[in-house]
């Protein structure tokens, strides 16, 4: 796209040129932004609405007090950890195939954790009261409370994905090679605090022995087992988006890399669900109401059943498809697959995994929950925010990499030749 | 005496801390508009919503900084409700901590003191503090509780009434979840929230098994003919939208050695309330005659709420 | 000296009642002719006695309030709370405040401060059939008024070894059978504690809450449920069949009535003897 700029790269230019790169592009790309633009905008609205009359405006009560945001917030720190499986290979075992993409691995995990930081704004009280959670001037209940650790990971996971980020491109932008020295201490840092989002998202649920639903010791497991077939699901499908739409080199290698690995956690995530059915159900006590509730229905209630049923039965489909091995490699098939798994796994990590341990409540209340127009609104709003968030960070990175890539191609090409004939025959 | 940080010679800090705020105060005047403007936040005026927005937490204001914010509250209620309203920031006593007990063999269910609670401590009148559920005699098996039974008399035959609110466990899983520790428990045992530094997260509302804390969804709506103007800071003060609030064992009452509104307003004696470390007070004799039982002890609480049953 | 004059204005205001009353039936009863020694024969009480000769110079001083009393003629036990005697073992003193109830009240006064009664058992015919005794489990009969009367003194209740009883003390009589209840009573495992949880010990008497002629408490309408957070409808399932569509607000109301009711009870307790009063502050708290 745009050439190399002759005068010498500094970080005001750099800066300048990236911002420049927003507001070039082909109508598809104007019409995209502006249909987020206006569901931001909407969004927006409602979420005034909402800081207008108070959370009345959502279906929470002090029976179901977490609601569908907090359900979306799940589900997204899954997928913002999910960035590790593109960067375990790319910088441990040096995969050059995903090197080159891992940097949109990292803008995938920068908007989903944006996203649910979000969504946790959206569901305080008192977002007015932001600063109390400041460490120094606020009052930081740390280490006891794990929302205190969670803000801790989210934020923490968040600097290091845009430091990382933004170091490997500014230096690709000067056209120089990043110095691992400096970087890789980072990224291995970036690959551990990866699965801590992930594990302290689910000790926040898991540290509540008043809700046996989300007591128990497999939930941190299922997590990581669902985030890692969703996230990569999701990231394959923006990697071939890419691919259609920009010069971008992205390899088929790196796509059926994160089918294979889609796969085998979607296998040990159906595993894990069916661990947790039995022990719920084969001698049903009084604390399986929740799995009953969400499940089979409880006294006449069965909100969520259909929702549950129908994540299993994508999921189910989804792991048939992806285990067949002419189907995992049919581009169609595939991604249908891809889809699938997002869908299933929205539900059952978001709602699916919310709402049924506070029904019953601890004292015996069934409250039937389904989200208000607003939640629906303000969730949209913030998804909206994360795709922009994405295409933008996308939109300014990859003119840089591209050239990047396209120089280092013309100085390295036997090696190059030399990697992708390896991978070809693996 | 409520300030621990008042003692400690944390002074630098503090001022630093104090200094930073004042900055920010003189650089959010926005943020104030909007808050003023909106209504949401109580009505108040530009100054209160300043000071509002930087109110520290209680645990750290200097006794004049609580009576300053004192009067704030108490100029907040006369605007919003028209009623002069005294806010007290009484101590806890020493050699106190509170424990309650109830006679489920008494209880009959009328929910005397789930109502004298909601006027007595100004709940938002969707707001109960209390639940009295209804059991077949002799189960305390809550899942299979009636929480809205309304029939024309009661007792019923065969069943038991077991009247639950927060339990001021001595291992309090609410204050443990906190995030920006705008709950924690006084030295008489009580568990209190800061109505002014919650940041209605509800975590607190996920951890507690007791289903004891309430969250304001809207402003409370409380008719200004029934407020009660008696209150305490870590009471039954007007609460803001958008905060968690809980049964504080009516602190405005208990600390003056007065009886809790549920137990005033028992019609049948079931509750008996008092000083645990008291080795001659009620509780006490009902803790060491009777066969107590806590609710979900296995969680390992420790409820300071226990009930028991005529032998 | 404040107390012992009160009260003594306060039987002066029954006195004069039962004058009013008794003076269409019988015109020569006076009442000083009254044995007030007999009523609080219990000597150890610490009780101030009225002096019997007291007690028309009050009545007369109290005229003008006897009208209103009349309409509640029947005496109200105690006007302000006795300290309880000393028949519990490990207990600490403390005090019985009057029974506030003022309904239900049996009728017998009515005749019986004058007329003489039959102290033969038996079962109750006209003029006696409006009254209905529904105490004693096994009873059906076991029990009749000289059961806990003092058939000699209408004004004392009497142990079943004959021992008279003023009614201020009722506990004793009850606790002759419910030993367990009354042992619970005396150190707050049942009954009801007055007021404050801290200082002076005050706790009702057993016929405050118990009607003495029907002990066992009636069923009652419950006050309105849970309700659901405003903006949303109430949950199908939250209210229960058959529940009639202005139950509660008319519950409600009775019961804002009922709180007026007793917290002015609770005020007037309160102003009327400052040292009875449950809002004892810390420092004075100890008795």
């Amino acid at each position: 796209m745009t050439a190399a700029p002759a005068p010498r790269p500094t970080l005001v230019r750099f800066v300048f040129s990236s911002v420049g790169h927003l507001f070039r592009g082909p109508p598809l790309y104007w019409l995209w932004v502006l249909l987020l633009l206006a569901l931001i905008a909407l969004g927006g609205w409602h979420y005034w609405l909402q800081l207008r009359d108070g959370l009345v405006v959502t279906n929470m009560t002090n029976q179901v007090s977490w609601g569908f945001y907090i359900a979306n917030f799940t589900f997204l720190v899954g997928v913002a950890a999910a960035a590790v499986m593109l960067v375990v290979p790319a910088y441990i075992f040096h995969r050059r195939d995903i090197k080159d993409v891992v940097l949109m691995g990292d803008t995938m995990a920068i908007a989903a954790v944006t996203m649910a930081i979000l969504f946790v704004v959206v569901d305080l009280g008192r977002p007015d009261r932001f600063w109390h959670l400041i460490p120094g001037i606020g009052r930081f209940n740390f280490p006891e409370s794990m929302l205190a650790w969670d803000v801790i990971v989210l934020n923490g996971y968040l600097l290091l994905n845009l430091g990382i980020s933004f170091y490997i491109v500014y230096h690709h932008y000067r056209g120089e090679d990043p110095k691992a020295s400096r970087y890789f201490p980072w990224v291995l840092l970036a690959i551990f605090w990866a699965i801590s989002i992930h594990t302290v998202t689910a000790f926040l649920y898991a540290a509540n022995s008043g809700r046996p639903y989300w007591h128990n010791a497999l939930l941190a497991p299922r997590f990581i087992a669902s985030a890692f077939a969703s996230g990569p699901a999701m990231m394959a499908l923006g990697l071939q988006i890419i691919r259609a739409i920009s010069d971008y080199p992205i390899r088929q290698s790196v796509i059926n890399h994160l089918a294979l690995v889609a796969t085998i956690a979607l296998q040990v995530t159906l595993f894990f669900l069916l661990a947790e059915l039995f022990t719920e159900f084969y001698n049903e006590g009084e604390h399986a109401a929740s799995a009953r509730y969400l499940f089979l229905g409880l006294d006449g209630h069965s909100g969520l059943t259909p929702w549950i049923w129908t994540a299993v039965v994508l999921l189910s489909i989804a792991v048939v498809i992806l285990m067949i091995h002419p189907l995992r490699h049919n581009p169609l098939t595939m991604n249908i697959a891809f889809v699938l798994i997002i869908v299933g796994v929205w539900i059952e990590k978001g709602m699916g995994l919310i709402v049924p341990a506070f029904v019953p409540t601890p004292i015996g209340e069934i409250y039937e929950y389904t989200p208000s127009l607003t939640e629906i609104m303000v969730s949209v709003g913030i998804w909206a925010i994360g795709l922009l968030l994405f295409t933008l960070l996308a939109k300014a990175a990859l003119p840089v990499q591209c050239e990047f890539l396209r120089r280092q191609r013309a100085s390295e090409q036997q090696s190059w030749d030399g990697v992708e004939r390896r991978h070809n025959a693996a | 005496m409520q300030n621990p940080d008042d003692d400690k010679p944390n002074g630098v800090s503090d001022l630093a801390r104090r200094r930073f705020l004042k900055g920010l105060a003189v650089s959010a005047g926005a943020a104030g508009a909007v808050s003023a403007s909106g209504g949401a936040w109580g009505g108040s005026t530009l100054s209160d919503a300043f000071a509002d927005f930087f109110q520290q937490h209680y645990q750290r204001m200097s006794a004049d900084e609580i009576a300053t914010t004192i009067e704030r509250i108490e100029r907040k209620a006369k605007r919003r409700y028209g009623v002069d309203i005294t806010c007290a920031n009484t101590p806890p006593q020493d050699g106190v901590v509170f424990g309650y007990a109830i006679n489920i063999s008494k209880c009959r269910g009328y929910r005397d003191c789930v109502h004298a609670c909601v006027e007595e401590n100004n709940l938002g009148r969707d707001t109960q503090y209390i639940r009295v559920v209804e059991l077949d005699r002799g189960s305390t098996d809550l899942h299979h509780a009636d929480h809205y039974y309304d029939h024309a008399e009661v007792p019923r035959p065969g069943k038991d009434y077991l009247p639950m609110q927060c339990m001021h466990c001595d291992n309090p899983p609410c204050v443990k979840a906190c995030p920006v520790e705008a709950t924690w428990t006084e030295p008489d045992g009580i568990v209190v929230v800061d109505y002014d530094w919650c940041i209605g997260c509800r975590y607190c509302m996920a951890a507690c098994p007791y289903q004891a804390r309430h969250f304001n969804w809207g402003t409370p709506e409380i008719p200004a003919a029934e407020l009660n103007p008696d209150t305490h800071y870590l009471g039954n003060r007007p609460r803001p939208r958008g905060v968690v609030e809980k049964c504080h064992f009516c602190v405005q009452r208990t600390r003056t050695g007065r009886q809790p509104a549920c137990q005033e307003a028992c019609p049948t004696g079931a509750r008996v309330f008092g000083n645990l470390l008291d080795p001659n007070s009620e509780i006490r004799y009902v803790l060491e005659n009777k066969a107590v039982f806590r609710l979900k002890e296995d969680l390992g609480t420790e409820p300071k709420f226990w009930y028991y049953r005529d032998a | 000296m404040l107390r012992r004059s009160k009260r003594a204005a306060l039987i002066g205001i029954r006195l004069a009642a039962c004058a009013l009353l008794a003076a269409a039936a019988a015109p020569g009863l006076a009442s000083d002719d009254w044995d007030w020694d007999a009523v609080e024969a219990i000597d150890d009480a610490p009780v101030t006695k009225t002096p019997a000769a007291g007690a028309p110079a009050k009545t007369d001083a109290t005229a003008p309030a006897a009208p209103r009393a009349a309409e509640n003629a029947l005496p109200d036990f105690a006007a302000e709370p006795v300290t309880v005697l000393a028949m519990f073992d490990g207990v600490a003193p403390f005090e019985v405040v009057p029974s506030q109830r003022d309904d239900e009240m049996h009728p017998c006064a009515n005749c019986h401060q004058w007329a003489t009664s039959n102290p033969e058992p038996r079962r109750l015919l006209t003029p006696h059939d409006n009254f209905e005794l529904q105490h004693g489990l096994h009873g059906k009969g076991g029990f009749w008024c000289f059961t806990c009367h003092d058939v000699d003194n209408n004004f004392s209740l009497k142990t079943l070894e004959g021992e008279p009883v003023e009614f201020a003390h009722a506990y004793v009589v009850c606790s002759q059978c419910h030993a367990q209840q009354a042992r619970d009573w005396a150190h707050g495992a049942h009954g009801k504690r007055v007021g404050n949880w801290q200082g002076r010990r005050q706790v009702f008497n057993c016929t405050a809450c118990h009607y003495q002629h029907r002990p066992a408490l009636k069923p009652r309408e419950p006050l309105p449920g849970p309700t659901m957070r405003v903006g949303l409808p109430r949950p199908d399932h939250w209210v229960a069949a058959g529940q009639r569509p202005d139950h509660g607000a008319e519950r409600q109301r009775d019961w804002q009535r009922d709180i007026e009711r007793r917290r002015e009870s609770v005020e007037r307790d309160d102003t009327s003897d400052t040292a009875a009063s449950g809002r004892v502050p810390a420092d004075d708290a100890e008795s």
